[in-house]
């Protein structure tokens, strides 16, 4: 049960609602007493229930398809004093505008529009600071597909992101 | 994919995206969440305990049973032939024994009730003689009213606390 923040994080930052992560989160944890017998010691533990983390919850959002809610007011108020937040404030003047409800409406909408494989990258790359190594044992792929399909979900968001891009004149301090 | 990126300028820098995607980690569940998680967990596996049929829990029973051998189905089966030919060799190599008629004849004694009360007995042979000469029963008239004879007879009438 040591492990369920960081499960919650990965399923969380997939689906983007909290009633569905719950429900996920169960099945993961009921998933992984029934399977205890099977697991060999190959991989560390903290991997494979990763693996089955990912897999339930990529399964779970190719089966929900485009149906989604978000749940929004969830944001935690450490953020104001996130030094990262406060540097993007400083850099971008659309991200300083933006109320912080606003911000995260449009991040998780991005993040939505990323298919099920590629929001698995980029959640566990970028929001939960994993290596690609690890990120590649976890979905049992190449470092290679793991790095192929960041570059592809980044360049997307980027574009979907643009509105908070600093505007020409800041983007030298960025 | 619906939207496609559009390819306008300015563009968010590689740093600046990332930085944008750690804010969520800033989304956090209600507080309390982790301490009732495992509850749930145990009421979710009860549920579809009750869910699935007898004989998928039975199997998976048998299959935790033989987890901790981690043995592998070839070698089991393997196994298994094994036996079982043994099983069979044995069988061939000691033929079953010829029922003769004669022995058919006592069986069908020894399936008798009468005789086999006058043949069967855990009495050594002189008790067996004292037993056969015994009285008969005498058969008790219906009509009769019924008599309650005690045989037997006390060793002694002396109160126990006496000696």
């Amino acid at each position: 049960m040591k492990h369920s923040p960081r499960l919650y994080a990965l399923v969380y930052n997939m689906t983007a609602n909290h009633d569905d992560t719950d429900d996920l989160l169960q099945d993961i944890w009921a998933k992984v007493y029934r399977s205890i017998g099977g697991f060999r010691g190959q991989s560390q533990f903290y991997t494979w229930v990763h693996s089955i983390a990912a897999n339930t919850t990529i399964n779970f959002l190719k089966k929900r398809g485009r149906r989604w809610t978000m749940s929004l007011d969830d944001l935690d108020n450490g953020i104001l004093q996130d030094k990262e937040f406060t540097e993007l404030q400083a850099a971008s003047t659309p991200v300083r505008d933006a109320d912080l409800g606003e911000l995260q409406k449009k991040i998780n909408e991005a993040i939505q529009q990323l298919t099920p494989d590629h929001r698995a990258v980029v959640t566990m790359f970028d929001i939960q600071g994993m290596p690609h190594a690890d990120i590649a044992k976890i979905l049992r792929i190449s470092e290679g597909t793991v790095r192929s399909r960041l570059f592809y979900a980044h360049k997307q968001l980027q574009a979907w992101l643009s509105e908070f891009a600093p505007i020409a004149s800041n983007s030298n301090h960025a | 994919m619906e939207n496609q990126p559009l390819n306008q300028s300015p563009m968010l820098s590689e740093s600046q995206l990332q930085a944008l995607l750690r804010l969520k980690r800033h989304e956090q569940p209600p507080a309390g969440y982790y301490e009732n998680l495992l509850n749930r967990v145990h009421r979710r596996q009860r549920e579809e305990m009750l869910r699935r049929p007898a004989w998928q829990i039975a199997l998976e029973r048998i299959r935790a049973f033989f987890a901790p051998l981690n043995m592998d189905w070839r070698q089991a089966g393997a196994m298994a032939a094994i036996l079982v030919a043994g099983i069979f060799a044995i069988r061939v190599a000691i033929p079953e024994r010829v029922v003769d008629s004669a022995q058919v004849a006592s069986i069908g004694e020894v399936g008798n009730p009468q005789s086999s009360a006058r043949n069967i007995t855990l009495q050594p042979a002189g008790a067996q003689r004292v037993a056969d000469q015994q009285p008969q029963r005498i058969q008790r008239d219906p009509s009769a009213p019924v008599r309650f004879i005690i045989d037997t007879q006390p060793v002694s009438y002396e109160r126990t606390q006496s000696f």
